[in-house]
């Protein structure tokens, strides 16, 4: 064998390869083309830019001029967001509930007494917050500024990406025991056998979610521990555990219900692993995962309300940092119970007694 | 019940083809039925429809006394299935594919094992009982299927194209269980194959499918016998003489047919008139070869559609 030889074994294998891959060509281009789109629109606006809107609270426990002036500039410009002007504790219940990120406090005597309740769960968020503050109340003399973080006191970047790595496992394996795992069983023949038997759709499918649940928790859960190992500043109490755990069960439905309809309405692997990427690289990016949500341009923002990825995330986040406070997740675990609840009747739809 | 199946004008279009035209049968209980045709003749598409895996287009079908349409879920528990690809589960070991398929078919807890043991015993498997299934040669995969078919005692057995792509000895060791099913376990046993000696070997009785419509049905030896009786000569001449040897047949009262560039006579006690032909032909045609044999099904085949079925 000559180099020459194998050079020409090189060129036919390279040919080979590149045939079948123009053989299906939307699939390599939409590919490219997806990620393109979500890399460089979606992914870098998503991430880095300024937090804006930030919701916060008022509470005057008495009037002066001077403190509604420095009230005024604290709201000034994009980043905070005057959501009420209220009784203290009114401003203290909304806190808790994750209604409001910080709560501002001005007495009589301004520009003594000044206090800032701010929520540490999201550094990038309290830092922004604590920002802003500092700023109107350094342009007046003689201020000092009481700053107390309530809830997630000392929690970090890497506490921050603690319940992302969660969310990350619960959704890959969830697809891996879904969908992926039903087109695999279809191909190797083994489905045909549990669908020959004289069983309920209904059972086969529910044996199969169930079974693809209990991984994808089994696995949210390693994450969990491999977090608690190295070390976090997070609550991982039993009951902040077993609420993770139900935050992960219901996601673990909503992505394996997904995957299991998508693959029941598909045939071959390259589709399924296309829509999937299609939808959840930017319900990822965009759950506030990495970043937190209010840095989103508008335009990207109004996505948030929608993305069950967010409320899991959001809930993960909130009981690690707050401890299980239930006003704080009810409407994520509602809407994540909605949404999975929407999914597993999809997969219902979609899966049928085919070979 | 004497019919296990039963079919009239079954009937499967996919978009404009159609794959299953007006097939109407009926398989007695106790009998190996066979279905054979070439492939792509719509043999696989009916045992789908059979084993409810598929729905039907037009017709009606009755498996082990219950509805295709309506009832699938019946014919289910009461039949086996042996699918043209492999379908067990290769992670799990050789008892638990068993154990697996005998739950699913709700058998008793206290029975499984009992069953699954003399399932084995029947296949020869029982030295892979724990052997993981992706380690089994496809001969074994093959027997496992089998074993799994009855496990869970039906009265009925679908196999589809059994033996395809197994080695020789494989393939008659599966014809040895299928016969054992069949007359010792008095199954009723449905098959489809593209081997005319399987057919043979197997079938009571057997329909042959061509482009989705059944072209005959009977016993191996009616359908030979609807060829005519006796034995087939087929010879081939060494120049174009075949005008002038079709002459010399007639004299000896024999027709001449030309059939994929030879000449076929069908005759009674073909082994005797060879020496008549020889002698006839002696300094007039030049005989290269002459082949005696019995009719086939394969002969039947031709003789119906015209053409080979390996073509």
């Amino acid at each position: 064998m000559s180099i020459a030889d194998d050079l020409g074994d090189v060129y036919t294998i390279w040919h080979k390869e590149m045939v079948v891959w123009l053989r299906n060509p939307i699939i390599g281009i939409a590919r490219s083309a997806i990620f393109g789109i979500i890399f460089l629109l979606v992914f870098a606006r998503a991430i880095g830019g300024d937090v804006s809107n930030l919701p916060v609270a008022v509470v005057r426990l008495g009037a002066s001029a001077a403190g509604d002036a420095f009230i005024a500039d604290v709201f000034e410009g994009p980043t905070l967001q005057m959501a009420t002007d209220t009784s203290y504790n009114e401003a203290l219940s909304l806190f808790r509930a994750q209604k409001v990120k910080a709560v501002v406090v001005v007495t009589a005597d301004f520009p003594r007494g000044v206090r800032l309740l701010v929520d540490g769960t999201s550094p990038t968020v309290r830092s922004a917050i604590a920002g802003r503050v500092k700023q109107a109340l350094l342009a007046r003399n003689d201020a000092a500024l009481q700053e107390e973080v309530l809830y997630g006191y000392g929690l970090d970047y890497v506490d921050f990406l603690v319940p992302t790595a969660i969310m990350m496992v619960v959704a890959f394996t969830g697809i891996f025991a879904g969908g992926i795992g039903l087109l695999q069983d279809r191909e190797k023949g083994s489905l045909a056998a549990t669908l020959l038997a004289p069983v309920r759709m209904e059972s086969i499918l529910v044996g199969k979610l169930l079974s693809g649940v209990t991984q994808a928790v089994t696995g949210g859960t390693i994450a969990l521990l491999v977090a608690i190992f190295i070390g976090t500043g997070l609550r991982t109490g039993l009951a902040e555990i077993l609420m993770l755990i139900l935050v992960m069960t219901l996601l673990g439905f909503a992505i394996i219900g997904a995957s299991i309809a998508i693959a029941s309405s598909v045939s071959e692997l390259q589709v399924f692993l296309l829509v999937f990427q299609l939808f959840l690289m930017p319900l990822w990016i965009l759950s506030g995962g990495i970043y937190p949500v209010e840095s989103q341009p508008a335009y990207l923002r109004w996505l948030v309300p929608f993305n069950p990825l967010h409320y899991a995330i959001d809930a993960m986040r909130a009981v690690m940092a707050r401890g299980v406070i239930l006003e704080s997740i009810a409407v994520d675990i509602a809407y994540l119970a909605f949404f999975s609840s929407l999914m597993v009747a999809f997969a219902t739809r979609r899966f049928k007694r085919q070979v | 019940m004497d019919a296990m199946i039963e079919t009239k004008g079954l009937r499967k279009e996919f978009g404009d083809l159609v794959a299953v035209n007006d097939v109407s049968i009926t398989v007695k209980k106790g009998e190996v039925f066979g279905f054979l045709g070439p492939n792509g003749a719509g043999k696989s598409t009916t045992i789908n429809m059979l084993i409810t895996m598929l729905p039907i287009t037009a017709g009606s079908g009755s498996v082990a006394g219950w509805d295709v349409a309506k009832d699938p879920d019946r014919i289910r528990a009461s039949i086996g299935v042996i699918m043209q690809t492999n379908s067990l589960e290769p992670e799990l070991t050789t008892r638990e594919n068993l154990e697996y398929y005998g739950r699913l078919n709700h058998m008793g807890p206290a029975d499984i094992p009992d069953a699954v043991c003399e399932v084995l015993n029947v296949v020869g498997l029982t030295n892979k009982a724990d052997e993981l299934v992706k380690n089994l040669s496809g001969g074994m995969k093959r027997r496992l299927e089998i074993a799994r078919s009855f496990l869970h005692r039906p009265g009925l057995i679908f196999m589809d194209e059994p033996t395809t792509g197994l080695d020789p000895q494989t393939k008659q060791a599966i014809w040895r269980y299928i016969r054992h099913l069949n007359k010792d376990q008095g199954l009723t046993i449905f098959l489809t194959t593209h081997y005319m000696e399987e057919a043979d070997a197997l079938c009571d009785r057997l329909a042959i499918i061509d482009h989705g419509r059944i072209i005959a049905e009977g016993t191996p030896a009616e359908l030979k016998d609807m060829i005519g009786e006796g034995d087939i000569i087929d010879i081939s001449l060494d120049n174009e003489e075949d005008d002038r040897f079709a002459a010399i047949a007639k004299e000896l009262g024999m027709t001449a047919r030309s059939h994929e560039g030879r000449l076929r006579l069908h005759t009674d006690r073909g082994e005797e008139r060879i020496p008549d032909l020889m002698a006839a032909c002696a300094g007039k045609v030049h005989i290269r070869s002459i082949a005696l044999h019995e009719p086939t099904l394969e002969d039947v085949f031709i003789h119906f559609t015209g053409r080979s079925m390996r073509e």
